[in-house]
Parts: C-alpha cells; structure tokens; sequence
C-alpha cells in the first residue's frame, strides 16, 4: 500500500515556507513603496501649483492697475467714482479685479479736489487674492486757471542767501502722505543762482534740488538728467511777494495791554503788549483776530491751543519761550510778527496725537495735519530765531527778514527768508502735501504765459494780501492759491473774508468792461487746459516722474491664501 | 480501528523528521525582515522629525522663485545688481532718495550663509540711519559697493532678513548671454539658477 498521507504532508511542507517568503516579499515591496511615497511627499506640487495661481492672479492685478491708469486719464474719472470704487468685477485673465482710488492725504475716496491719489487694485480667482496698489498725483490739468504765489513748492528759499551748515539736514517730512510719492525737495535762491547758496560739506541734503535758472525740462530722461545734477531749472527769477501787512483794525476798541488767560472767542486788540501769562492756558475758539499793538509774549510753561481760524497780529516782537502752540485738527493759525520773532524750547504746530511726541527733531514726528495750518509771517524789520530745541510744524515767510534755525531745532514744513542760516545739527522737513503744483516750477501753472514768459500781473504782486491776490485775479484771469487756509488769514482794512474764491470775488468787484476782458482771458486758458487735457490723455501709461502723470507702482501683497 | 491505529502511528514515526526552513530560506527572509524593520524605523523617524519633513521644499527652482518672490516684496523697485561676488550680490534696491544715484540707504545685499544653508538679505537698518544722517552716502559709478557692504556690518547697521532656508549650495555667477548675476541653489542633490535681474533693468546716471 502506498503511504499517502506522508506524501501530501510532504507538499504542505514545502509550499508552507513558499508562502512566508511570499508574505515576507509583498510587505516589503509595500514597505518601500511607502517609503518612496513618504520621501516624495513634500510640499513641491502643492507650492508650485501656489505660484502658478499667485503669479496669473499678480498679472491680473497689474493689469488692473493699468486699467485704472487708462480710466483715470479720462476727464471726470474721479467725479464718476461709485464712492472709492472705480471698477467691479472686471475679468482679467480668469481673475476678477476690482479697483479703488482713494486720496493719498486723508484716505478717503477721491475727489476732483484730490491732489495725490493712491489706486488699490484687488484680484481674485482660485481662492487667491492678490493687492496692487499704485500712487500719483493726478494731472493737474485746471494748472493753467490756478497760481500758487507764495512759494509753497519750495523747501528752503531765500531771497538774499542760504546758508546749509555742517550736520544741518533737509529733508522730506517722512509722515507726510506725499512722501511717498518719492518727489524732490527744491531749495534755493529765488534769483537761480549759485552765489549766495552755501552747503556745508557734511550737510544733508540727499534727495534734494538746487534751484537754477535755466529751461524747464522736456521728458522723462531730461527730467531725470537735471535730477541726477541735482538741479531744478526754473527759466526765469522766482518773484517773492512782501509778507502782508496788515492795517489796524478800527472796530475793535484797544485796551492798553491784553493778559491771555481761559478762553478767547471774539477779536481783540491792545496798543501795548500782550501774555500768556506762566502756565497759562489760553483757547481761542472760532474766528478770532488778535492785533497787538506792542509785544506778545507765551511765557515758560504757557500753552496756547487754536480751536477755529485764529489770526494773531504782532506790531512789536514776538517771544514763545518754553511754551506750546498748538493747533486743533479743524484749526488754523496765521501769526504776523512785525518786529522780532524768537521761539525758544517750545513747540508751535498741530495738536500731537502721540502722547509721548514732546518736540521731536529727529524728523520723526507725526503727521497731525501737516504744515499746512500754521502761517508764520515776518516783516521787513524782522529776525526771526528758531533755537534751543524747538519744533515748528508749519510755514515760515519772511522774504524780508533773517531767519535763523539752531541749536537741535527743527521746522515740519517750509521756510522762505531773506537771508536763511541752517545751524549745525538742525532739520528742516518739507510736507510735499504744500506743493499743489501749480507754481513756478510747473510750466503749465498760470504763473507761465503759454509762450513760456511769467504773466505780468504775477511780478506786479507786492506783498501777499487778499488786495493784491484780488488785483491778480482781475488782471490775469487766474485764480490764485490763497497761502494760509486759516478764514482770515490776511486783513484788509477791517475786512476778513471767509470765502476764498478769489475768481467769484474778482466778477463781483469787476466793472463791465474788465469783466468782458476777463472772460476773454478765460477762454485763452481753457484753451490751454483743454490741450494739456489732450497731453495728459496720450501721455497715459507713460508715466512721467515729476510731472504729475502717471502712478507709481507700489508693489504687491497678499490678501488670503496667497501665501507660499 | 487498526488503520486508525496504523495512522496515528505513521505519523508519529514522521513527525519528528519534518524539515525545517532552509539555510537560503532563513537568510532570505532575514533580510527581508531587515528590510522591513529598517523601513519602519525610517517612518517612525520621519513622524518624529514632524511636519518640517513633510512640507519641505525639495526643489531648488522653486526654493530659488521663491527667494525672488520674497525680495520682490521687500523691494518692489529693485533696480540693478551692482557688483556680486560667488557669495554676496550688492542691489540697487530702490531710489528712496530721489536722485537717479545711488545711496547707502538704497543698497540691500544678498547673502549666501553656507553654514546654515541660508541665503539672507541685508539692508541698511533705518534707525541707524535716522540718530546718524552722516551715514547716508552718496556713491560713484566706480565705488566698492561690496566694501561699502562690508564696513556697513562691521559697523553692525545691517538688518537681515532670511529668503530661503535649507539650502545646500548656493552662488552667485554672471549670467552667459546677457550682463545679469545668476543665483544658483542647491537642495535635494538637484541644482537650480535664477537671473537676478528688475523686469525693467535701470542703471543709476552716475
């Protein structure tokens, strides 16, 4: 008999050890199958697809900068906003975009009144989104109807001479909305010459332009040529208007002498000298004009706060000693000093925001409503003295008078003087918001004839006062920018004005035939504004550093889910 | 019941001369085991090691996109590359300070860090330049924009910033067609270059 169950036991045996190898060879192959999976698994694909998305959504927000830059080329763009919004849902390349223009200085959606704006493209597909945003100025094309006479464009300008010592610095004022707009900072003699301006060899004055006479650029490589010199070439002298000088009020009744303490809501006046005394405190509210016959004196420690539109006339000489001057966010204050004006230790200039900001000369100061709500003007007579630390947010115009900045002081705005001296270690920081660019340095600007040659009636302004500028407005047809926005800023007779339309003011006063002569001159410059219309429509996408037109790429960022 | 008997016999007899797994048999399947066992340590330790492992980059192009993408958030005008050497390429990273020239607060210098497989961006630190304005310079065509780099941290008024990580080579080299700097990174034995170089290239006047 044959032994089966032997044999077959024999088979099971060898087709036992088969199967562990077997076993043993499939959970090793997918043991290295999962190792080679585990390896290749990192973040490559998924990052590669990311910057494919973010880079076709960045090209779409590009393009929706260039769009926008298309439409806002157009007349009455910015009349035409749906509040900040431009344009919605537009579909570039599969990504919807949508564009918002908004004014550089208050961030608000902009206006037709906006000088510089700030375009924020947003675009959006595959859940990526990505921002551009670009800023500009927008074309001043009303330039030909409006003249800024009082110099405004210009950092430091001196009629006589300029000084710049060693560690003297001006600047841009950093914390101004426009200093992003890269622009120069232009100082100067009004003559355009070299004799009389003097740097000091380790003064900084990186990003700045001296004032040359000589013809206005032509062009973008011209224009960035005259900056690489370091120049701003003008074709003729800068003509300075005198500081306005006002006459004495007749309505309000003198007192001898004026101690200004609590508050101050109606006009005043004294033939003698007038104080905030120590520690005082003194508000003055709504439309108030001080006119003091003698001295004015902020005593050490003293604070002054500037609620409405305050205009603070001194005959005599001015002292602030330690004490502060400051501004409220919807006030203004104009200070003509006739005599001497000395600043020492104290602070004039917008409210602070910043607790901590006592007097910051580092050039580091917040914004707080610029420069342009404080007017300092200095008569013929005058000196004025910015020394011992002090900080100034606000306008200096003293074409008659010496102006000295020194020991660690610093002015936020501008100065304009006869005879200018920077000391060593001081700041001056312009606030670009004051350059409208409708000055001396923009050709198209109603200072200029459309021949090129400075319109008569600008160098027959004397002095810069609401009879002047009235004068110039019915002679020439121009409009011309009023130098302080306080209400009241200049007194004629016993006269303030709270409009400043100086055109409206002009038809009114004007006879029938200085009218008709008027409309004349109107319909010449339309005729230029309707051809720098024109230019500033072809000249889109090309933009022109410099001349107001184009934007500025400010680069891009990521919204959500862009992130790689 | 006999052959029942006679089986449970036979089987007894055969039973203890059963065979056992063969020499190979073993030598293969420890091995194999081996294989296995080394397998799981290998998982085990890349879940130790963590996320970092499993969301690496390993392709240096796009470790190297991804450093431009980073400088061109930092510096969205970069203008030109200045001077480069293998391990360090000096930008014009801006024109802050209007001028068409170039300052010392304009130049940002890339910076290959071989020891911890780095490659940094360092700029000049703005609080520096704001207690020191003497520091702001004005450079010539001709200048040693690499030596400017070089005193500007030993003068510690460098910030630094970090591109990429996890690298490991990198170098800068001139690009062959054109007069650009080509980085080129090292990751994951696989190497990479990008030309460093502004979609509009713009060259200071002076």
């Amino acid at each position: 008999m044959i032994p089966i169950v032997p044999a077959i036991h024999r088979a099971r045996a060898k087709r036992r050890g088969v199967a562990v190898l077997l076993a043993l060879v499939a959970v090793s192959v997918a043991t290295l199958l999962g190792l080679s999976l585990a390896s290749s698994r990192d973040a490559s694909v998924a990052t590669s697809s990311n910057l494919s998305k973010v880079a076709t959504v960045r090209a779409a927000a590009a393009s929706g900068l260039d769009l926008a830059n298309s439409i806002l080329a157009k007349e009455d763009a910015l009349a035409a906003l749906d509040g900040a919004e431009l344009f919605t849902k537009v579909l570039i390349n599969g990504a919807s975009v949508r564009a918002e223009v908004r004014d550089l200085e208050t961030n608000r959606p902009a206006t037709v009144e906006s000088a510089a704006i700030e375009v924020i493209v947003y675009a959006d597909a595959d859940g990526v989104a990505q921002v551009a945003r670009a800023v500009g100025r927008m074309p001043a094309t009303d330039a030909p109807l409006r003249a800024d006479l009082d110099c405004s464009e210009f950092a430091l300008l001196g009629t006589g001479s300029i000084s710049v010592l060693d560690d003297a610095h001006v600047g841009v004022w950093s914390a101004s909305p426009l200093a992003v707009l890269g622009e120069p900072v232009r100082y100067g003699l009004a003559s355009g010459s070299s004799s009389g301006l003097t740097v000091g060899h380790n003064a900084s004055v990186h990003g700045c332009v001296a004032v040359r006479q000589g013809a206005f650029t032509q062009g973008s490589e011209e224009f960035e040529q005259s900056l690489a010199d370091k120049l701003c070439p003008i074709p003729a002298p800068i003509h300075v208007p005198g500081a306005p000088i006002p006459l004495t009020s007749e309505t309000t009744v003198a007192q001898p002498s004026l101690m200004l303490d609590g508050l101050v809501s109606h006009n005043a006046s004294s033939s003698g000298d007038a104080r905030v005394p120590a520690r005082g405190s003194l508000t003055l509210r709504g439309t108030v004009t001080l006119d003091v016959g003698g001295n004015f004196f902020v005593e050490r420690g003293a604070r002054m706060f500037v609620e409405g539109a305050a205009v603070l006339v001194v005959r005599g000489n001015a002292v602030v000693d330690a004490g502060t001057v400051e501004v409220a966010p919807l006030g203004s204050l104009t200070i003509v000093a006739q005599g001497d004006l000395t600043l020492g230790t104290s602070f004039v200039g917008g409210a602070r925001t910043n607790p901590s900001e006592v007097r910051d000369a580092t050039g580091a100061a917040s914004y707080d409503g610029g420069a342009a709500r404080v007017m300092i003007y200095a008569g013929a007579e005058s000196r004025v003295l910015v020394a011992d630390g002090t900080v100034i947010k606000g306008q200096i115009y003293a074409p008659d008078a010496r102006i000295d900045v020194e020991s660690r002081s610093a002015i936020y705005g501008r100065i304009l003087g006869k005879q200018v001296v920077l000391h060593e270690g001081v700041g001056l920081f312009y606030d670009p918001t004051l350059d409208a660019r409708r000055g001396w340095s923009n050709r198209a600007s109603g200072i200029w004839t459309e021949t090129g040659v400075v319109q008569e009636a600008v160098r027959a302004i004397t002095t810069l006062d609401d009879a002047a500028l009235l004068d110039f407005a019915v002679k020439s047809g121009v409009e011309p920018d009023p130098p302080s926005i306080a209400e009241a800023a200049v007194v004629l007779v016993n006269e303030s004005f709270t409009a400043q339309d100086f055109d409206e003011r002009a038809d009114d006063r004007a006879s029938d035939r200085v009218r008709a002569q008027r409309k004349l001159l109107k319909s010449r410059l339309m005729q230029r504004v309707e051809a720098l219309k024109r230019f500033h429509e072809q000249a889109v996408l090309t933009p022109i550093e410099g001349s107001g037109a184009g934007l500025t790429s400010q680069g891009f960022e990521w919204s959500r889910e862009g992130d790689d | 019941m006999k052959c029942a008997a006679r089986l449970r016999r036979s089987t007894a007899l055969i039973a203890p001369r059963t065979r056992g797994f063969t020499l190979i048999e073993v030598t293969l399947a420890t091995a194999l085991l081996g294989v296995v066992g080394a397998g799981i340590v290998t998982f085990l330790g890349a879940f130790a090691t963590g996320a970092s492992a499993r969301t690496r980059v390993s392709d240096p192009a796009l470790e190297a996109t991804l450093a431009l993408r980073r400088l061109d958030a930092i510096a969205p005008d970069l203008r030109t590359v200045l001077a480069a050497d293998k391990t360090s390429a000096v930008l014009w990273l801006n024109d802050r300070v209007p001028s068409r020239t170039v300052h010392l607060s304009e130049l940002g210098c890339l910076r290959v860090d071989l020891e911890r497989g780095e490659l940094v961006l360092e700029t000049i630190d703005e609080s520096a330049l704001a207690s020191d304005r003497s520091l702001e310079t004005e450079f010539e065509a001709g200048d040693d924009f690499l030596a400017a780099m070089e005193s500007a941290r030993t003068a510690g008024v460098l910030r630094t910033r970090v591109l990429a990580e996890g690298l490991e080579s990198m170098r800068f080299s001139a690009a062959a067609t054109r007069s650009a700097v080509v980085l080129e990174v090292g990751a994951a034995g696989a190497t990479s270059g990008v030309v460093l170089s502004p979609a509009k290239p713009e060259e200071p006047l002076r």
